[in-house]
This record gives structure tokens, sequence and C-alpha cells, in this order.
């Protein structure tokens, strides 16, 4: 008689293997490359590595200047460090990163870019144009024949796009869909400020303004400081806005689909007061990340400070109507949070 | 409608037959096919599928269809539900699960058994023995490939 296990190496079809294969985790994938020639062409191959892609989850990077740690809103699990390089931003795109890096040399700061992805360990240095400035905006996307591309959008030096930007200063940013969101300004602080969501669409190279933000006018105008705006996507679809008012009411609104490219609309996704003596953390000076659930909640990521232990630290709290409760602290202080899909993208070449 | 055009007969390979409720049937894309186009009677033969195996796709698509389309806690329940329901079957039952999900083209159940073979192969061995792999590399490609791979081999 032969045992169960032998009679079901019998029976799979490839095509159903496959669909196992799609939902291992990134590191066993990897290891499965050595199984045989077959498996190792399909995991290298472009279809696999996109649809492996479309069914990865969300997660987010913590980054300090040596590690980076990956984590799991689902099952609250932080995953092994990783190697990192001192970041001061960052934007995800189908799980690569493009990273504006600042390197010291001789007390002065050189700004530097470079698209990395931390599962691969793949890096990847980017000439940057000759006449970069160090508050240069950067976005990263891809066009429809999704074939990545970077612009530099102020230099116009690696090649020209012929769009108007109409607008005073870029904030927080998303990249969703292959295009580019930001939170904008137009007008000067403490005169009348409009703020309103921006695009980049990368297939057709146009700047476009999305809609405005919830936000009754005069009020940001009044105190910037005050207010904390912060912009995340939804679905692939849809983008959420963070609005902290004088660090305790928070208010989570979100668009329907930006992708229509019409009427898009916000609606609120809830509403949360923050009791001081829980969340110290969302203090003036540190700027979190968020990213926002299906069901109504958000995972925030913030960095807080234990000033009895003169230490710092990274926590990730989840946001729902009326509630704050923390998940996970971390050790040390990872300053660089976002958004992030494992994937088995390569650096582009 | 009548009580009786509520019901459908099922019948496995074995020669079992199931009388199941019509929107618990449905969940199947294959079976709503045969329904519309009528080329069935109330009975339907599964010839893929044995017994055994049908039975736990009913007890699946019953709890599917009864709580589908209620509030939050509700899913919640369900993928509590969803857990257990995989959780102790063996290999060979989750690989005819497969099978069955795949023949009847019921997808949130193909992905459910699917995943859950992803989640308990771990190790390189595992997939040998299970899928009746022969490793067709040589050693030196294979130790080249887990050198180009190292990232995967952090544990």
């Amino acid at each position: 008689m032969i045992s169960s296990k032998q009679r079901s190496s019998l029976l799979l079809p490839f095509e159903l293997v496959e669909e196992i294969l799609y939902r291992l985790p990134f590191e066993t994938l990897g290891r499965f490359k050595s199984i045989c020639k077959h498996w190792y062409a399909l995991i290298n191959d472009k279809r696999f590595i996109y649809k492996y892609l479309d069914l990865s989850k969300e997660r987010s990077i913590q980054n300090d200047h040596e590690t980076s740690q990956l984590f799991d809103p689902e099952t609250k699990a932080v995953s092994n460090e990783l190697h990192s390089l001192l970041y001061s931003k960052m934007i995800h795109c189908h799980g690569l990163l493009l990273c504006k890096c600042l390197e010291t040399l001789r007390c002065s700061y050189t700004m530097k870019l470079a698209v990395w992805n931390p599962i691969l360990r793949q890096f990847k240095w980017i000439k940057p144009s000759n006449s970069r400035k160090f508050f240069d905006v950067y976005g990263f996307g891809y066009d429809n024949v999704s074939q990545i591309e970077i612009y530099e959008f102020k230099s116009k030096l690696w090649r020209s796009v012929d769009t108007i930007l109409d607008c005073d200063a870029l904030r927080k940013s998303v990249s969703m869909n292959g295009n580019m969101y930001w939170i904008a300004q137009k007008g000067r602080v403490n005169s009348e400020i409009e703020i309103f969501i921006q695009s980049f669409d990368f297939s057709t190279e146009m700047f476009k303004p999305i809609c405005c933000v919830p936000i009754p006018k005069g009020i940001v105008s009044s105190v910037p400081f005050d207010h904390k705006l912060l912009l995340s996507g939804l679905g692939g679809h849809r983008l959420s806005l963070f609005h902290q008012h004088n660090d305790v009411e928070v208010k989570v609104w979100v668009t329907s689909k930006v992708t229509d490219g019409i009427n898009v609309s916000w609606s609120k996704y809830f509403n949360v007061t923050i009791d001081p003596s829980i969340l110290h953390s969302i203090s003036t000076f540190s700027i979190p990340e968020y990213f926002t659930l299906k069901n109504n909640k958000i995972m925030l990521l913030c960095e807080e400070t234990d000033i009895k232990k003169k230490c710092m630290y990274t926590s990730i709290y989840e946001m729902g109507e009326g509630e704050i409760k923390k998940q996970v602290t971390m050790r040390g202080q990872k300053i660089w949070c976002n958004v992030y899909v494992p994937s088995l993208v390569p650096v582009p070449e | 409608m009548s009580k009786s055009e509520k019901k459908i007969v099922l019948k496995s390979l074995d020669n079992e037959a199931f009388e199941v409720e019509k929107a618990v049937a449905l969940q199947s894309q294959t079976i709503w096919v045969m329904c519309e186009d009528k080329c069935v009677g109330n009975e339907i033969p599964l010839e893929n599928v044995t017994g055994q195996i049908l039975a736990k796709v009913i007890d699946y698509c019953k709890k599917h269809a009864v709580v589908d389309g209620d509030g939050d806690e509700s899913s919640e329940e369900l993928k509590n539900w969803d857990t257990e329901f995989t959780k102790n079957m063996d290999q060979s039952t989750l690989f005819n699960m497969i099978l069955a999900a795949n023949y009847l083209n019921i997808k949130s159940l193909l992905n459910l058994t699917c995943q859950a073979v992803a989640d308990k192969t771990k190790t390189i061995d595992e997939f040998h023995t299970f899928l009746n792999i022969e490793n067709n590399f040589t050693p030196e490609e294979e130790a080249q490939i887990c050198q180009e791979n190292l990232w995967a081999f952090d544990d």
C-alpha cells in the first residue's frame, strides 16, 4: 500500500502547484528557486513576480541607521533585521523604494538617490541630475507598460517633462497604482492657504489637482503648526488623509476612487480623541507614518520618547472610531517608516 | 418556487448522493453553469470528486452561504471557522480539496486550501516529497543559485 504522502505527490497539476507558490512567504520562495530548473525559471518570470506582488499584503518598513524591520499588521509579527543605510525619505512602489539618502562628508551633507529592494538586497545608486538642489521633490511610479522610470521634476535635466505644476509646496506623498499623489499647498504661511491633493500621472506625464482636502478653509492658514496632515493609500484606488489638530483631535478621511478621475469626494473614516497620557509620541516634532486598513482602522507608526530613561523607540498603534490600541514597541529609533509590500521585483538595470 | 426546486442533489464519483440547498451548491461556478444550461435535472453527477471530499466541500459551502453578507463580526468568525476547517487536514486531503475546488470552481475555497498548503510547507525537502520533484540542477548550479539568493537563507 502506498502512503498518503506518496499518493498526493502524483495528484496536483502544475498550474495548481503555482497557486500554492503564490501564497508562500517571500523567504521560502527564494529558497525554492533551487528546487529544479522549471521552478527557477518560473520564480524569475515577470508574470509570476507581478502576480505574486498582487497577492502580497501590505506591511510597513522601519529604518534606523543600520537596520530595517518589516511589520505585518495582520499577524503583528516583526521580521528579522535587514541591512539598511541612512535614508531621510522613501517612496514605495512595487516593493521597490526610492530613497533619498544623506551622506556626510567633512561636515557637509550631500543628498544622493537610490533604488532599493530590501528583500532581494538589491541596491542601485541613481546618478543625480547636475542641477539638483537639497529640497527637490521626487516621485516614483511607472507608466502603463509598467516600465519603471524616474524623473526629477524641478531640474528637468534627466528628461524634461512638459507639464506645469501650479502650487507652492508639495508635502506628504504616496505612490499608488503607478501615480504619485501629494498634499500640495498654494499660498504662503499666514496668508490664505489652499491645501489640495496634487497628482502626477506617469503615463500622460501630467500634473493634475485631484480635490481639496476636507478641512475648513482658513483653519490651517491661521495656525499651520497645530495641524498635522498625512497621506496614505487604501486598496490601490483610494487615498486616505490623516488630520491631527492640537495633538489631540484625529480625523481620518478616505476618498472615492481616484482612478476614475472624476469628482473625487471625501467621506469620514473615523474620529478619535487622543488621551495625551497614553500617547505622548505624536508630538510636534515627530512626523508619523500610517497605513489604512480596510475595516475603518489605521496603523500609525511613530517615534516615542521616554524622558526618564532618555531613550527613543518606535511604537505601532491601531486606531479606529474612538479607540487607540498599542500593538508593538520596537527597540531603537526607527526614524523612517513607510508602507511596504515585500516583492521579488528586481531593481531595474 | 416549490420546495423541491430549491434543493439539488449532488452525486459523487463513488455514487454518494448529497441533497443540498441550491443557494449552497451555486457557490460552485461549475454547478451554476450546469444548472443554467439546464443540461441536467435535479441531480448533478460530479465525476471528479469522492464522497468523502464532497462532504467537506458541502460543509464549507453551507457555512459560507449562511454567513456571507453580514457585518464585521461574522467575517471574523468565518475566518476562524476557515482556519479550523483546514487545520487538521492531512496533505492528501488538502490536495484533493484543491483539486475539487478547482474542478467545482469555488475561488474562495481554492484560495483557502492553497494557502493552507503554503502555510504548512516550510522546507524544500517537504516540497520535494509532496510534489515528487526531481532536482535537475548540478551541485555547482545549485550552489550558485543559493549564493545569488542568500537573502532567503537567513534565519
